[in-house]
């Protein structure tokens, strides 16, 4: 995507339009959501954390997941192979069970091709013995069952054409579920059919019959993981709400595959009555914990009372990584963004109010809380064991590093054991190298290629987990803000890219590399000597393991990118002797041929674009950085009152107000342009360009000045003292955006427009620039 | 000249060949010809909505016919009925205008499934759903042609612009479209056990279309092997000549197919009926890590165009500069992209391998499968226009 420029915004600079204040607005331009800019860098994980993916700390409703937890229905299939025989496969049963559609498993059997359809299956196999008719004839059954509530069919109707053509015709059932409940003489499959009957009961809206169903079958044999499905459809069929909550409950910490949908059931505003229901500690931690599970605000109270309960259990961990992820958000977002707020905002958040005191507030707030949880932790830790043990002491160090306790971070990281599962292991080399970014000198070698190994480390595990992205990018986001810190503005420069780059783990609107992408950091940081190590390093030939992977998809495949912006940097300092030597070592056709140059380098820079009325402006001048760098010396050299005119005019176009502000900058104006929210407001930074000239015209101003003192000609001094004029004019503007600021500090004219319109009133110039607006600033 | 020097190529590359196929080859090169060929393209997608590109593709290319499938029919073994599914949703062909073969994908479940009062109902519901389809596409021409007519070019760009109703100009224009398809084609991989099924079928088809020609499907196996899969009782027969390894067959050369495995199927010239042929016009990349496969990736152009990620290694061969994700899979630095599709010396092959057994005259279409601009700027217009006239 190209940088957005505004070329009609633009032209209204093109005649003597002397308006009061500019203030250009881009409202609501360009914005990702508020999850996709939250940082998070904890992401260690225990083993059962799965079934609780969609719970982890989110600016959405629910953390964003892709991958749902299978283990209830592998539980399923090891029952069946439990039941005919350890020579299946698990994975065949898997295949018919949940792979298969009903139509094509039902058609195989009719067409007595089960055999041929699922070739060495070994399920299939079993169930075309004949000692398992009845097995086989359950998963007819079921199948149909699945076939007849599955609503996105593939079927069509002969009759119809078009979008409301789909049709499924039902499978007959009969409803005899009883009749097959009774005849059936294996209690695995009487369970089964009762299973079946249930869920059709519940969907058919009888849920005396569910509750009937249940307490028959499943109260006397729960050794079956279709127990707390069953008691999931029990639950959601009673008034009773704390009652549905509690089974609700049990569902939760008995089965994997209905956590997300209890927590959709689950009534809030009941905990004390719901409490009053469990039966035990281990009960009552559950329920805490899900009541906890979507809280988006600090929640160490329920953590506190979780660990009193169940001290090494899944879901205390859980709790525990939530809140560290919520400090993260709020203290590394606001942080490390360029406009970042925490992505969780509490209602009420007044946003467009004075939000820096408030930020600064909220600060001190977060890192108190911090603290109170790193001290619960802290006095836990001793008490936990195993897994758990590992899992908090990775905790305590992130705190210890979001609260800039780096050697107390470090230790807590090392106390993490050897043993620890490869999540935590991940976690431990993301904290290691937060140590290193923090404390070790990050020009050496041997300290960046141990970074790269940290870095890969992560990079490894984001196949099986999409979710790391999410890490890197924040792990490079902090990478980026401690090399700049170090004075390595190129490194610094690269991680970000990087870190843009993981964002989302896909590539997005702002990673598909053009031009700008590539020097865009670069141009808001960097010096020439910046740019000079930026060449080098893409021109070397056996580059390290940290710089080959910092430079994979970032570092520019042309070197004259980096050659335009190294003259550019050399012209906003004045230095023009190293901007032609810069310019002139790149092809001549370079500005044809890339970015947006031809669009807005193609007027003559030597005629002030504001003299210019529309139709007499020409675009058909072609430009070429290196002729227009070596004139300016040769008029510098020249030193007369024609040459400090013309370059007097150049210096005006150069401005934000000429025709050739190319030269100096990538994009017009910063304000809230895409290029701005990527790479951050660089209006402060525009500012300096030139000494000021890009906005305020000062040298622009000191050649007119000189071309008037050493000029003999009347016409030449008429115009250099009306661009004086213009010059102050907008000078004076630079600043002033309100009317209030204006009567403050209203502009007065100076002593230029009244010689222009007395001294020399005869001059050709003035003839042809005198005009009523003009006019008006000397009464 | 080229022909020998290409025959001698393919020997020193492979010197297992077949000799068959060198007859073949030289049996091809020496036909001199004094025909053209319908050129022809099969669309398969589940919406056809040409836009100014797909014109300026058919116009350069000259394709004159088009095979358009219009609706599959599988058995639903609940409702015990054959029943239609995946039905095209649109057909809007802009400014072509070529003409069109409604095709219908029959499984050889509904074959072998229904009884014959089914397979007439069967043939009359297929006949009334072409119809109906070809309604709908007219509907759709003449909304086109009333809205022409209706609002000059550029009238919306006027200042005075207004909107208005043309439900009358497009039901005169309407009445003017009539649905007279030329041929119907029928897509079926029948088998020795529904051949009679399904040639019965067919024959209830040709009831149904009356002033129509009806066409089937030959797969290369019921090709070589005529006498077991029988002749289908039809105008003409649209031969295969692709899909002859399963995809997944990762140990395949080319699942596509190969020059070598054709020739060993159009063994004989003694097909007894008339016949168009169908030739492969795609291709996938294969992703490996380390010789090991990860995945197929149907849509790589945007990755294969982006020179700063992946290296060009070779003709068909491409590695990974950084880490993306190309639909759902997290690709590595380092991963191997194969690019699979049939070469241009392979189609050459086996054309010469259809025009030695078959014969080709200036009413035999040549289909390609499928009309996709990605797989027609892949090979090239011009190329595929040298192809068309090989024939």
């Amino acid at each position: 995507m190209e940088p957005k420029i505004y070329p009609a915004i633009m032209r209204v600079f093109s005649s003597l339009l002397l308006v009061l204040c500019f203030q250009v607005s881009f409202a609501c331009g360009w914005s990702v959501s508020a999850e996709t800019s939250r940082l998070v860098l904890f992401k260690a994980q225990r083993e059962g954390f799965f079934k609780l993916t969609p719970f982890y700390y989110s600016a959405d409703s629910y953390y964003w997941t892709n991958t749902f937890s299978s283990v209830d229905r592998e539980l399923n299939c090891v029952e069946w192979k439990k039941k005919l025989g350890n020579q299946i496969d698990t994975k065949d049963v898997h295949t018919i069970l949940y792979e298969t559609d009903g139509e094509q498993f039902e058609t195989a059997y009719e067409t007595k091709t089960l055999k041929r359809a699922f070739e060495k299956n070994t399920f299939v196999e079993a169930l075309l013995l004949p000692k398992n008719k009845a097995f086989l004839k359950y998963i007819l059954f079921a199948k149909k069952l699945e076939y007849n509530s599955n609503e996105d069919v593939k079927w069509e109707s002969w009759e119809q054409i078009g979008y409301n053509s789909k049709i499924n015709r039902l499978a007959d059932v009969y409803n005899d579920f009883d009749e097959r409940i009774k005849s059936a003489k294996d209690p695995f499959l009487k369970q089964r059919y009762a299973f079946l009957s249930l869920r059709f009961n519940f969907y058919d809206k009888n849920p005396n019959n569910v509750t009937r169903l249940y307490d028959t079958y499943f109260t006397t044999n729960k050794n079956t993981i279709l127990e707390p499905w069953a008691l999931y459809y029990k639950a959601l069929g009673i008034d009773n709400l704390p009652l549905q909550n509690y089974l609700l409950s049990k569902v939760f910490d008995s089965c994997e595959e209905k956590s997300f949908a209890v927590l959709q059931h689950y009534n809030w505003k009941l905990t004390e009555e719901t409490l009053a229901l469990a039966q035990n500690d281990q009960e009552r931690s559950v329920i805490l914990s899900i009541e906890s599970f979507r809280n988006p605000a600090p929640d160490l109270k329920t953590i506190e009372e979780v660990y009193k309960l169940s001290p090494n259990s899944i879901n205390l961990s859980f709790l525990i990584g939530r809140e560290v992820n919520k400090l993260e958000d709020w203290i590394f977002t606001p942080q490390y963004t360029n406009y970042g707020s925490p992505s969780v905002t509490f209602e009420g958040t007044d946003w467009y109010g004075d939000y820096a005191k408030a930020k600064d507030e909220n600060l001190s707030k977060d890192i108190l809380y911090l603290r109170e949880l790193e001290y619960f932790l802290i006095s836990i830790r001793e008490q936990t064991s195993g897994e758990q043990k590992d899992y908090i002491t990775a905790a305590i160090a992130q705190l210890c590093f979001m609260d800039d306790e780096i050697d107390l971070g470090k230790k807590y990281t090392n106390m993490i054991s050897d043993k620890a599962n490869a999540s935590i292991q991940m976690q431990k080399n993301i904290q290691l190298a937060l140590v290193s970014l923090k404390q070790d000198d990050l020009k050496s070698e041997k300290v960046q290629n141990q970074l790269f190994k940290y870095f890969d480390s992560v990079e490894s595990l984001v196949e099986t987990d999409y979710g790391l992205f999410k890490n890197l990018y924040s792990l490079y986001r902090i990478a980026s803000a401690d090399f700049y810190k170090q004075g390595d503005r190129i490194t610094a420069g690269l991680l970000m890219m990087k870190s843009d780059h993981k964002n989302e783990g896909e590539y997005s609107a702002y990673d598909r590399p053009y031009f700008y992408s590539y020097i865009g950091y670069f141009d808001r940081s960097a010096t020439t000597e910046d740019i000079d190590r930026l060449i080098a390093l893409q021109q070397k030939k056996e580059k390290t393991p940290f710089e080959k992977y910092i430079c994979s998809g970032t570092i520019a495949p042309n070197i004259n990118y980096y050659k335009d912006l190294k003259g550019t940097i050399a012209f906003r300092n004045n230095n023009l002797e190293l901007a032609y030597e810069t310019f002139s070592s790149m092809p001549k056709d370079f500005w044809e041929k890339n970015y947006s140059f031809k669009d807005y380098l193609n007027e003559n820079p030597f005629m002030p674009k504001i003299l210019q009325k529309e139709k007499e402006r020409k675009f058909d001048y072609r430009f070429n950085k290196t002729e227009f760098i070596a004139k300016l010396i040769q008029l510098k050299k020249q030193n007369t009152a024609a040459s400090n005119l013309q370059l007097a005019h150049a210096y005006f176009n150069v401005s934000y107000l000429g025709n050739s502000w190319m030269m100096v900058a990538y994009d017009w104006t910063s304000g809230e342009s895409y290029i701005d929210y990527v790479y951050g407001d660089n209006s402060d930074y525009e500012k300096t360009y030139q000494k000021g000239n890009y906005y305020g015209l000062t040298m622009a101003k000191l050649y007119y000045e000189k071309a008037l003192k050493m000029s003999k000609n009347n016409n030449e001094k008429a115009f250099a003292s009306l661009m004086i004029f213009e010059c102050n004019y907008y000078n004076h503007y630079t600043n002033i955006v309100s009317a209030e600021e204006e009567q403050k500090n209203p502009f007065k004219t100076g002593q230029e427009l009244n010689n222009f319109y007395s001294l020399y009133k005869t001059t050709p110039t003035f003839k042809k620039y005198d005009c009523p607006l003009l006019r008006a600033f000397i009464n | 000249m080229l022909i020998l020097i290409q025959i001698c190529k393919y020997f020193l590359n492979m010197k297992n060949i077949i000799f068959i196929l060198l007859f073949v080859v030289l049996n091809g090169a020496t036909c001199e010809k004094e025909h053209g060929v319908v050129r022809s393209f099969c669309y398969w997608k589940t919406d056809l909505n040409f836009e100014k590109e797909d014109d300026s593709l058919i116009r350069n290319l000259d394709v004159k016919h088009m095979y358009v499938r219009f609706f599959d029919v599988d058995w639903n073994p609940y409702a015990k009925e054959p029943l239609p599914v995946a039905t095209i949703r649109n057909i809007r062909l802009s400014e072509s205008n070529p003409d069109i073969t409604p095709s219908i994908f029959i499984t050889n479940e509904v074959v072998l499934r229904s009884d014959k009062k089914q397979l007439d109902s069967l043939a009359t519901r297929i006949a009334q759903r072409v119809q109906k389809i070809g309604e709908k596409m007219n509907e759709t021409k003449a909304d086109k042609i009333a809205n022409a007519i209706v609002y000059p070019k550029d009238y919306y760009k006027k200042e005075n612009y207004k909107s208005m109703n043309y439900d009358s100009v497009k039901s005169i224009e309407l009445a003017k479209l009539k649905v007279d398809f030329k041929e119907v084609l029928i897509d079926c991989d029948w088998t020795e056990k529904s051949k009679n099924n399904y040639f019965y079928l067919l024959k209830q088809i040709k009831k149904g279309f009356p002033t129509a020609q009806v066409s089937a499907t030959i797969r290369l196996w019921q090709y070589k092997y005529a006498s077991k899969a029988g002749i289908p009782p039809v105008d003409k027969g649209l031969l295969m000549c692709y899909n002859l390894t399963k995809p997944e067959d990762f140990k395949t050369k080319n699942s596509i197919g190969t020059s070598q495995e054709l020739a060993q199927y159009i063994t004989h010239d003694q097909y007894k009926l008339k016949l168009d042929i169908a030739l492969p016009l795609y291709s996938w990349a294969v992703v490996f890590r380390g010789n090991q496969f990860k995945g197929i990736l149907s849509d790589y152009d945007e990755l294969r165009n982006d020179t700063i990620k992946l290296k060009k290694v070779s003709d068909t061969k491409y590695v990974l500069q950084d880490d993306v994700v190309v639909e759902q899979t997290y690709l590595r630095n380092g991963d191997e992209i194969r690019i699979e599709k049939i070469s241009e010396e392979e189609l050459e092959k086996m054309i010469s391998i259809v025009k030695s057994k078959i014969k080709i005259d200036n009413q035999t279409r040549i289909t390609f499968f499928s009309f996709d601009k990605k797989y027609i700027e892949d090979y090239g217009t011009q190329n595929i226009s040298s192809y068309y006239a090989r024939f």
